[in-house]
């Protein structure tokens, strides 16, 4: 997911790239956590216990406490009880809401990117992201990488500071709400076809069309992804959380 | 600088250990959105671990978690400094406050129980006009007011966003320096955003706000321009 970080050396027997390694390890970590949290494989309200997670994953103490760290930001994990960190019950937060916000945040990046003279760097970066992503009929887990790595880029692009943690914030439910969607519905929500328009929209230049058509593709993801009725099937894809080490 | 130190030595053994650094981020936090610790002040590690009375490795985690919450930032040679805002930094904050606190003004302009919904924003304005003393604690009934108006939303997902900005939003209020700051709680500025609510449209709501943020940042920036030619 974060494709900008070097992977770490395969046979893990490199020397010399201590932190670079660390980095693409504890990304792997948040990437496997939030798989496992957006699932529902640990169940909301357990408490994580850090000890048990980092011998499981692979990594040590430190490594996973930043990357849960990381979660807590996106929105899976929440501080219970005498400080001690959950698993967040994402599913009492209304994902129909979590989507506005995500709208009205790329909304905002589509057009601060179109309304710049110089957008052209930005556009051509993003086209060759959408080329090299995988096609309409790939598995959904992939779709959603490219889909987050292409609202990660849009808003990077526009502010990498501010407008890119606002976003980040959403990462978690965004991955929630795909893992409980319906594989049709999910598939609808992650098109190809989504990005393709709003990147169309940005490179013309209007920043007023622009955040229309984004915070339209984000509606009609999520009127994908989130049924009126609620409805939502339980638990999710299980697997048991493996090392991320090897 | 006159960071205290973290409170140690109580009989919580295991639990001190966790609290000693969230305890120190907190101090770290504060020091730094207050302007305690002004934008590029250097700081060196060995001066704030000491201050802190927690060993350099906590120190770091917790530097490392201040930078994530843009914060800090890392210069020359990994130098940690406290972060330094920019003309479009400063732009960007406010555009960003503006699309979620823009889509907040809308959502209560078209509630339902809009009549029951103005009245407590109004009663936060009510207490910005009535704050005084410190800086610290006007600049939080400032921003008690714009955090009121996402929660009056019901979309807690809003009001996680904006708090997990809160603490660069504290900073860029405080920039450029108290009066500023203070210049920017102007009531009657704040009042148009209610009015705007109170009419039910949407997009006056939206654009209230708008209108709102981008006074403030130029304020903001009109500041460093006087200050670059004097």
């Amino acid at each position: 997911m974060r494709d900008s970080v070097p992977d770490g050396p395969r046979d893990g027997s490199v020397a010399g790239l201590v932190e670079l390694d660390r980095t693409s390890l504890r990304d792997r970590a948040v990437d496997r956590l939030r798989q496992a949290l957006a699932g529902g494989e640990l169940d909301a309200g357990a408490p994580l216990v850090l000890t048990d997670l980092s011998v499981r994953l692979g990594i040590s103490r430190g490594t996973l406490r930043e990357a849960v760290r990381q979660l807590e930001f996106e929105g899976l994990v929440e501080a219970g009880p005498r400080g001690r960190l959950v698993v967040r019950d994402a599913g009492a937060v209304d994902l129909e809401r979590m989507f506005a916000v995500r709208g009205a945040l790329e909304g905002l990046a589509a057009a601060m990117l179109a309304g710049r003279p110089d957008r052209a760097g930005a556009v051509t970066s993003l086209r060759v992201r959408l080329q090299g992503e995988v096609g309409a009929g790939a598995d959904i887990p992939d779709l959603l990488v490219a889909d987050l790595a292409f609202g990660r880029e849009l808003c990077g692009l526009a502010d990498a500071t501010t407008l890119l943690r606002a976003w980040e914030t959403l990462v978690g439910l965004i991955t929630r709400a795909v893992a409980r969607a319906d594989p049709a519905d999910a598939r609808a929500a992650l098109a190809p076809e989504r990005r393709r328009r709003v990147l169309v929209a940005v490179a013309a230049g209007d920043p007023h069309r622009a955040r229309q058509v984004a915070q339209e593709q984000v509606a009609q993801a999520a009127a994908a992804l989130v049924r009126p009725s609620g409805v939502a099937s339980a638990g999710g894809p299980s697997g048991k959380l493996s090392t991320v080490n090897g | 600088m006159s960071l205290g130190g973290v409170e140690s030595g109580t009989s919580l053994g295991g639990l001190s250990r966790t609290s000693l650094r969230e305890q120190a981020l907190d101090q770290l936090r504060n020091a730094v959105t207050s302007g305690e610790l002004p934008p590029g002040a250097r700081l060196v590690e060995t001066e704030l671990s000491a201050a802190l009375g927690i060993s350099r490795g906590t120190l770091r985690e917790a530097l490392r978690q201040l930078q994530q919450e843009g914060l800090v930032e890392a210069g020359d040679r990994g130098r940690l400094t406290v972060r330094t805002l920019s003309d479009g930094e400063i732009l960007d904050m406010f555009a960003v406050r503006s699309a979620l606190e823009g889509l907040a003004a809308a959502v209560v302009a078209t509630r339902p129980d809009r009549d029951t919904l103005v009245p407590r924003l109004q009663s936060a304005l009510d207490a910005l006009e009535a704050a005084s003393g410190s800086i610290n604690h006007m600049v939080e009934v400032d921003m008690r007011f714009h955090l009121r108006l996402c929660e009056l939303t019901g979309n807690a997902t809003l009001v996680r966003t904006w708090e997990a900005l809160s603490g660069s939003i504290r900073m860029s209020i405080m920039f450029a320096g108290a009066d500023r700051a203070v210049a920017n709680m102007s009531v009657p500025r704040h009042q148009q955003v209610i009015d705007a609510i109170a009419t039910g449209d949407p997009d006056r709501a939206r654009a209230a706000v708008d209108d709102h943020m981008r006074e403030a940042a130029a304020n903001l920036l009109s500041h460093h321009r006087d200050a670059a030619g004097a």
